[in-house]
Order: C-alpha cells, then structure tokens, then sequence
C-alpha cells in the first residue's frame, strides 16, 4: 500500500500548547463561585474507626461543608464493590480518606483538617501478599463473600484473597518427572508509584436541576460517568464527565481515583464547584499505586534445552481495595511464561488484600512484573544448563502454530518475536555478547561491564467487549472534525488518531482536527484509554467513520453527476469519476448540503459514524484459563548493556535497546518517544524505585525528594527503537499497541547484564548500588543477590 | 499549601535583626528549604525576613590571609567565582552537585550551613578548609569555628536576632589541593546518602604536610575526621596507612539506622571507599585498597 500519511512524522497538534505553557489541565480550571476541597486522610494502616468528631472543624469561618463516610453508604468498585468514597466502619490503608473539609479555599480547609478529631482502634498490619495470603493473617475484609462483583472475579471469602486466577495445561507432575533439570527460584517486583507530573484532580457540580458535571485529569471518563452515576444514583445522562488534556497517566489515573469522593462532595454543597487537587504528597498513598508482585518459577527442562513444564506462582499486592488489581492478576498469569511455548503449565496467581494504598493499572499491567521473573529464569537456565542464552530463548519461543499460556494458537500476523530477539542481539554486538563474566574497559580495573537481553510479550488486558466509537463531521471547507472518547495524556494519540482519519478520508493531515477533549455528553462512548489499544480499536472506528463518510460523500456526488455511487472514487479532497477524474466535486462543496444550479439541495451534511467492538473475546474458563480473552499479542526484545563501578556499587546503563514488532507504525517520531519514554520509566523501577512502608504501614518515601526517578543523567547515552513491522490484520492500516510494552522486558534485561558482569543474580528490584556491594562481598542472601 | 505570614525586606542589618529577634520569625535567603518546610508545615513562621538586601551579607573578596565569603552568596556564583578554584576548588565542587541549575541559582551557602542539614554538600568543603562563621547580632559582632557553629540535626549556634553574614576561609598554602566526593541514589538532582571532602596539603616530597577530611550525612551534624587525619598526616600515603585510615574512618562514623538515602551499612563501607577515590583523585595514584 502506498500512503500518503501513515508513516509520517506528523507533529503534534498539541505541541506549541504545551511547550508554551498554554495548554489547560484540570488544576487551570476555575468556576463562578467555586469551593475548595481538602481531604483528611488515615494516619492508620489497619483500624476502626471509632470516632469522627467534625463538630469543631464545621464552626470555622470560611468552611462550607464537613462530610464523613456516615454520610455515603453506597459502596463502589470497578471488579469488586468492596470501597467507600469515605472510610465508614474501617480504614485498610494510611492515606485512605476519613473526613473531607469544603471550604472558600484550600487554606481555610487545611486548617479546618486540623481540628477533626479522629479515634482509631489499631488492628494488626499485613504488608506482605505473602503474610497476607497464610491462614490467621490480620483479616480486611470480614464481608468479602457478600460483595457485588463483575464475571471472572473469583474471591475466597475468610481469607484476604480477592481473586484467585488459574492456567492449566498439561500434566505437571509426570513432567517434572521426566525433566533433566529443573530450576527453582523467587523473584520480587516491589509496588511502585506512578509518578505523574499532573496531579489528580476534579471538580465537581451538582446543578439545582440535579445533573453532575465532572471536570476530571481521569483516563477513563465514560468509567467515572457509570460509577459516578451508581454511586449517586442518577441516570447516565445526568451525569457529564469532562477531560482536557491528561498529564500523564500511565494507568494510574484509568478506572476511578478520586472522582466518586469528588461527586460525593458536590453532593454536600449543590450548585457549587467544587475542587479536589492532590498535593504531590497525596498522589502516593491517595490514589493507587502499581505492581507489587512475588512470583514463584519452578521450570523443567530437557537435556535440548526444551522447557517442558513450568510452575508459577504469582503473589499480587492488591492493598486495601481491589480496585484495578483483580484484573490485574490474570493479565499477569496469561503472560506469566514470556513469549515461549511450554505445553505442560500450573499457574496460580492470587490477588491479596494488604494494608497499602490500593494497586491500580500501572504501565504494563503485570507484564514487567512476571518479565522480570520470567527472563530472569530463561537467563539462569541457560547458564545452568550451559546453552547460549540466545539459542535457548530461540529453542523454546512461541511463533505460528505454537500455542501460549491461554491455548490460543499464534499466527503469522501476530508478529516476529525471533526475528526482535536477533535484531536487539546484532545491535548490542555481537561475538563478545554473551563471553561470560564481564570485563573492565581498558585499562579500568574498577570497573565491569555487561550485557543483557529479555524478550517479551504483551496483550491488552481488557474486557472482552471493549467499545471505541468515532463521529466524523465533515466541514464547509472539505476538512474533517473527528470526535472520539480517548483520553490525550502526552501520548500523542490525537496526532496518530488524525493520521489514521486523514489517511482514510484521503484528506491532507493539517485538514483534520481530532476534537482536544473529552466530554461523555457529546463525545462517542469509549472504554477508557489504557491497555496501548487506543491506535488499534479507536483506529478501527475512526476506519469506519471514515468509510461511512465517503459513502455518504459518493451518493451525493451520484446524485449531483446522475451517475451510481460505485462509478465514483474519492481522492485528494474530491470526488471523481473512475473514468474521467475532470469531473469532480470538492468535499467542500458536499459537507454540508450540496445545492443544484435550481437551489435545491442535493444531499444532507456528512457526519459519519463509527464503532468497534474487539471480535471473538471469551471468558478463560475458570478450571484452567484456556481461552481467547487476549485481543492481539505485541512482541518484542530488548538489551541493555551496563557498567558497574566495584569500589561504589553504582550502576550505569550505557546503552539500551528495544525492537518491537508492533505492526505498522503510524508515525514513527511518536512511536520512538512513547518506546523510549517507557524504557526510562522503567530503568526507575529497575535501579532506585520502591515504596517503602514502616512496620505500622505508613508510606515513608511519600515526595519526590525521597521517591527518585530517572532524570536525564540516569539515561543511557545511547538508546536504539528498531521497528519490525509485521501487519496486524486486526489493526487500522496494520498497526498494533505500543504504548506500554517500552515497560517489559528493560527489568530483566539490567539484571541480565548485571549477572553476566559481575557474576551475581539479583531476584528483588530496585538494584541499588548498595546491593552489588553487597553481592561483591558475598553477603547475599534471600531475594537480595546470590553470587555464582 | 503556604500559610500566610508577614514578609519584611529590610535594608539594614540592625533592622534585620532586631525583626528577627522577635518569636516565629525566620529568615529568608534562597528559600529552597524555607519555602519547602513552610509549605509540608514543618515551620510555620509569622514573621519572614528576607535578608537579600542586607549588603553586609554579599561579596567574595580578600581580607587579609582570608577569603570572606558573603552568607547570600549563591551555589551558581561560587560555581563561577575565580576565587573558588585552585586550593579552594573543594567548595565549588561541592556547590556544583547541590540540587540543579535552577535551585543553585537560589540556594545560598550560607542558607545551606543555617539550615543545618547533616547532609548539606557544603558542609564538608568548609570544615576541609576550616571556616569561620561570621554572626551579626544584638551584641554586635562574633565568630567561630564551623563545628561550634553546629549543635545538631537543624540546630545551630545562632541566638535570637542572630544572623550567619558569611565565613572567614583560611587561604590553604599554594599546592593545596581538594575534592568533595559523595554518594546518591541516583546521578541527577539527589541529596547526598554521604558525602566526603578531603584536602591535601603538601609536605616535603611525597610526604603530606596533611590530608584534612570531614563528611556528610554520617552522623547528626557533618564532621570532621580528626582521628583518620591523624593516621595520614606527615606521612606518605600507601596500601598500608590508607587501608587503617579507612577503617577507622569507617569506624568513626555514626550513621542513623533509618535513613532512606542510604544504609548505615552502605555509607560505611562508602566513607573507605570516596577516602580512598578522593586521595588517588589528588594525590594521582591508584591504591590497590
């Protein structure tokens, strides 16, 4: 196919607003008359709540409104019904919201938190989805079994599992029989926060005539307006959730955050705004955090080098709420094997509820989590059984005809994991690739260096009808106004959206303007925008918006020549005829009512419409998680190479590499930036990110001051993006999911290459410098770090 | 969220600090930490005197055998002052990793020292090069030296009404060389998990006249290393006096147990090893340790 758009480095429509400072996020929004919201949050990680006295804090001047969770009895929760916008009888994590304070400003609210007085009776604490999931730990929800829930979740009630998810293939037992080696080991992926450079915020307004408007930083409007609604117990019409531009999501502004508290609120003060900002403090244990998983691997393998079996146990930190989590925990069993085939499989992963702040979506959604165990394991078994790590990978890889974790068979079109694999091993150069130990560069004893490789896989983790819808409203001048219901929160979706709708309407790109916002009053219906589906199921609807728009364009144009619609060809903003392209109409003439040399009118405006709904999706069947719940797979590979200073520990990424074969790129300068943007965020989760907790559960490294992520210093010098395309034929103009899979396989690929320079396997992320001192030294020992 | 409060700029030092001799009054220079504690509500003051244009409190100049450096002087303006090279480079090494650009073109040194962080960079560059701290106050003029200065964890000497107007640096003799090295989670804007200064000055051949040391973020104040000093002076620095320098120093440090930044672990084993890159940094040699 030749094509005038896709492929293109477009720029961003969004650009000059942003680099500019002009662009407007919630926190810019002001209203007539608005209020300020505070909230006063649990300084307990486990207790009841004896006592609310707000009495005080109402009688300041200035305070409008003091509300407690005695006031909202509804329960809410996107799996699990299992939260209250306010805490009521219980809190489960520090952080989690007491009492909230509206008042005529944010000042006046904080001082008002401070004459709240709040009695808690303290219950034990349990941290660890590993404490939490053993018979006798502390208990959080009594009620778990009586809680409304969606399809395919499956609670053990009694226990503090909120759902238990199981793969299982084959006979286990008689393989681990047969095996020539098996290889046990444990790995952590601590919870992490997803440090969003835009706060979360919402304002929120009861009208008198009783509608709620939601002004919100959230990914997943159409999510808020259905929780909202049920929360409140309005109709869905009568509740509208507005979003401008997002900065930043990565999962953890998707579902619902702090939007039902914010709806609540309004509630308690109609006809006023009201707005809810988090402080920078706040966004870590006031919204959700991400990962947090233990995982298990027990493989068998052949004298060949062929896996033959694998045991996987996977222990998911939920925190105090479900939330997200649930699904979760399945999106991290059906990928728990990386992209390999092995016919005889026991997955068990369990989500626990913990006393921390509650795990959400986060960049990835358990994929990074069991890569970092599950390449980590590949490498181990390699060394042990003394095959060239690449070779084994190739030995066991998943391809056309092999069947994954799920029993789905792979098809060409599913992309090149072998031919990722290669291209990242050709880049990080070759033959003294995989020598063993590590050399110092010339004439620098204090120093090794190393290389790494991880392969990876990734699917959309959704639900199996996942809508997307498009309306296009053709303009006087020919150009196109496109309407969809996906977020922008500096990925560059509208950029990539208008490519797809250009390319399709046969229009220039600068003709087509994707609408900058989103408002669930007028805007088509969309899940949310998470799972890196946005390019591929949005896409798909804008093709068929599109196509509904040259058809309506070709019956008018029909009708103005008297010829049939089929004689007729669309291009370059014109209708034509097929055999003599001289006759034509611009779409400018059609848009809105083409008129004949009488005054009559030919056709009616163009608008057209379209919607996609993933084809095909099952349930996995809950005895063994075979089935078809996974939308499309996008492979990849990537490599890092590392240098370790042995007097200091410091670790220093050199260069990092990713191929990815994410079918057809729509614009490659957005596609590098999102690739490489994941791969930073996760080189923070690999060398210097975890939330740490004191023993009683409260968040001890809640700023940024003590939270480090990566700042450009941390980049490697050198980063490489190679793109394999193979069409997806599932996808608009062939193209597949990119978004989060920057995230995969970066973990295990620094550990790789911190194993193969200093001669030690690290289990527990972050590695921090005082970890390899350790190593060196032998000191080692449970997750931390082993020599060999 | 910033609690509102009283802000005065005054013009002359007596105004200044007769303000700042009044309860709930604190002092303004770069703000960067000022600002930060008012805002998380570690400090609420009611009164905030902004000491910028106080004139008493600027300059780098010569007086005597010393260099006055002015309490206000920035991170940035000692990064680029001619005076903060050469034998007292170890300062504006330090000034350098404080924060990033934009907080050095803030932060003041002497706002660094008064906030009394055990971590602040430029601590260990001043103790290295023995500073004296300049304080104004209602009973005139006083000074003393750098460790006097420090009483604990954001504690200082300084009374009510009292100002830190700058530090009095001995010129170390010509040859003197210094470096500040330190330890961070990650290699952009960080504080420091430790941090070590160390200057040499020169005796007769390889024999240093003296090796001065002092670190950072190992115990409540920042401190000099008087006893692993000791164990480098008049000597010529090898395998054997730089591996007992190290352990005691190791050994002299105590470093709290629940620090984020880094492990008291991790920092002891550090203190030996930035001892060791510093003396082979100045001293152009690679001890095999």
């Amino acid at each position: 196919m030749n094509f005038k758009v896709i492929g293109t480095e477009a720029p961003r429509p969004d650009g000059r607003e942003k680099v500019t400072g002009a662009a407007v996020f919630v926190a810019d929004l002001r209203m007539p008359g608005m209020l300020h919201a505070r909230v006063l949050r649990s300084g307990q990680a486990h207790a009841r709540l004896r006592r609310v006295d707000v009495s005080r804090a109402q009688a300041l001047d200035g305070v409008k409104a003091v509300v407690t969770g005695a006031r909202f009895q509804r329960p809410f929760g996107i799996c699990i019904t299992d939260q209250f916008p306010l805490a009521r009888d219980k809190v489960r994590f520090a952080g989690e919201p007491v009492a909230a304070v509206i008042a005529v400003s944010e000042q006046v609210a904080d001082e008002a938190l401070k004459l709240i007085e709040v009695e808690y009776d303290p219950l034990p604490v349990v941290l660890d989805p590993r404490e939490a999931i053993r018979p006798g730990a502390p208990l959080l929800h009594e009620d778990l079994g009586s809680y409304a829930r969606v399809a395919g979740i499956n609670p053990c009630p009694g226990t503090n599992i909120f759902h238990h998810f199981k793969i299982r293939r084959g006979e286990l037992e008689e393989t681990f029989h047969r095996a020539d080696h098996v290889v046990d080991r444990e790995y952590e992926f601590p919870s992490v926060h997803h440090v969003q450079l835009e706060p979360h915020g919402a304002i929120a307004r009861l009208s008198p005539g009783g509608d709620l408007t939601v002004w919100s930083s959230s990914q997943a409007p159409f999510v808020v307006r259905h929780t909202v609604s049920r929360l409140l117990g309005l109709p869905a019409s009568k509740v509208r959730v507005v979003v401008p531009y997002v900065g930043g999501g990565f999962g953890g502004k998707s579902d619902v955050t702090i939007e039902p508290l914010a709806a609540c609120l309004a509630t308690a003060v109609p006809g006023r705004a009201v707005r809810l900002v988090l402080a920078r403090e706040e966004m870590f244990d006031g919204t959700v955090i991400g990962r947090g998983l233990y995982a298990r691997y027990r493989t068998a393998v052949t004298r060949e080098g062929r896996i033959i079996g694998e045991e996987i146990l996977l222990t998911l930190n939920g925190g105090g709420y479900g939330d997200y989590a649930v699904n979760i925990v399945g999106g991290a069993a059906a990928s728990a094997t990386g992209p390999y085939e092995i016919p005889n499989l026991k997955i068990d992963a369990y989500g626990l509820y913990t006393n921390t702040p509650p795990t959400g979506a986060c960049r990835g959604y358990g994929h990074p989590e069991v890569h970092w165990a599950c390449e980590r394991q590949r490498e181990i078994i390699a060394r042990e059984m003394g095959i060239d790590p690449v070779e084994f990978r190739l030995r066991n890889i998943l391809g056309p005809g092999k069947s994954n974790a799920l029993g789905q068979i792979m098809e060409e079109d599913h992309g090149r994991v072998d031919l990722c694999i290669r291209k990242v091993v050709e880049d990080l150069a070759g033959p003294r690739y995989f020598a063993g130990r590590g050399h110092g560069p010339g004439g620098r004893p204090a120093v090794r260096r190393g290389k790494g490789i991880a392969a990876f896989m990734k699917a959309p983790v959704m639900p199996t009808n996942a809508q997307s819808g498009a309306i296009i409203r053709l303009n006087e001048d020919g150009g196109a106004t496109v309407s969809v219901g996906a977020v922008e929160m500096g990925q560059g979706t509208y950029t990539a959206l208008g490519q797809i709708a250009a390319e399709a309407l046969r229009l220039p790109v600068e003709m087509v303007r994707v609408v900058p916002f989103v408002d669930t009053e007028v805007s088509p219906y969309e899940w949310q925008t998470v799972a890196s589906h946005t390019t591929w199921a949005v896409g798909n609807a804008i093709l068929m918006a599109a196509a509904d728009v040259l058809d309506q364009l070709k019956v008018a144009a029909g009708a103005a020549f008297g010829v049939s619609p089929e004689e007729l060809e669309a291009g370059e903003g014109k209708i034509f005829l097929r055999e003599a392209p001289v006759v034509s109409l611009p779409y400018s003439r059609l848009a809105l009512g083409c008129t004949r040399s009488d005054g009559s009118a030919v056709n009616r405006p163009v608008i057209g419409r379209g919607t996609f709904v993933p084809s095909g999706l099952t349930y996995p069947d809950p005895e063994t998680g075979q089935g078809n719940p996974a939308a499309d797979w996008t492979f990849g590979c990537q490599g890092a190479e590392v240098e370790v200073d042995l007097r200091t520990g410091e670790i220093t990424v050199l260069k990092l590499v990713t191929a990815i074969d994410a079918g057809r790129i729509i614009n490659p300068l957005l596609a590098r930036g999102q690739v490489l943007g994941a791969a930073a965020q996760a080189l923070g989760s690999t060398l210097f990110e975890k939330l740490i907790y004191s023993e009683a559960g409260i968040m001890r490294n809640r700023s940024l001051t003590d939270y480090k992520i990566p700042g450009p210093e941390d980049m490697p010098l050198q980063t490489r993006v190679i793109f394999v395309e193979t069409p997806e034929k599932t996808g608009p103009y062939g193209a597949r999911g990119l978004g989060e899979h920057g995230t995969v396989g970066v973990p295990p690929a620094i550990g790789n290459a911190l194993a193969n320079a200093l001669g030690a396997d690290f289990y527990a992320l972050p590695i921090t410098a005082a970890d390899v001192i350790r190593a060196l030294k032998g000191k080692g020992g449970g997750l931390r770090a082993q020599t060999f | 969220m910033l609690r509102p409060f009283d802000y005065y700029r005054p013009r002359t030092l007596s105004e200044a600090i007769k303000l700042l001799s009044e309860t709930g009054a604190a002092a303004l220079a770069g703000g960067t930490d000022l600002l930060v504690n008012i805002r998380s509500g570690k400090e609420s003051p009611q009164v905030v005197v902004d000491l910028k244009d106080l004139p008493e409190l600027h300059g780098i100049h010569l007086e005597g055998d010393k260099v006055w450096l002015g309490a206000l002087t920035t991170m940035g303006e000692i990064v680029n002052a001619a005076a903060f090279r050469g034998p007292l480079g170890i300062l504006s090494e330090a000034a350098s990793v404080v924060g990033c650009c934009e907080i050095r073109r803030r932060a003041t040194v002497g706002g660094n020292i008064c906030n009394a962080s055990p971590g602040a960079d430029t601590a260990p560059a001043l103790l290295a090069l023995e500073a004296e701290a300049a304080i104004r106050g209602p009973g005139g003029a006083r000074s003393m030296p750098l460790p006097a200065f420090y009483l604990g964890p954001g504690r200082t000497a300084l009374g009510p009404g009292e100002i830190l107007s700058g530090f009095f640096i001995p010129r170390p003799p010509e040859g003197s060389r210094g470096t500040y090295l330190r330890r961070t989670r990650v290699k952009g804007m960080d504080l420091a998990g430790i941090g070590l200064a160390a200057l040499v000055i020169p005796g007769h051949g390889k024999r240093n006249h003296e090796v001065r040391l002092a670190l950072g973020a190992v115990a409540p104040t920042p401190v000099r290393a008087r006893e692993a000093e000791i164990l480098l002076q008049d000597q010529v620095v090898d395998a054997l006096s730089l591996t007992r320098a190290k352990e005691v120093l190791r050994r002299s440090i105590s470093p709290r147990a629940t620090s984020l930044r880094a492990s008291p672990e991790y920092k002891r084993e550090m203190a030996g090893v930035l001892l060791e890159m510093a003396l082979s940094k100045l001293l152009g040699e690679e001890y095999a340790g």
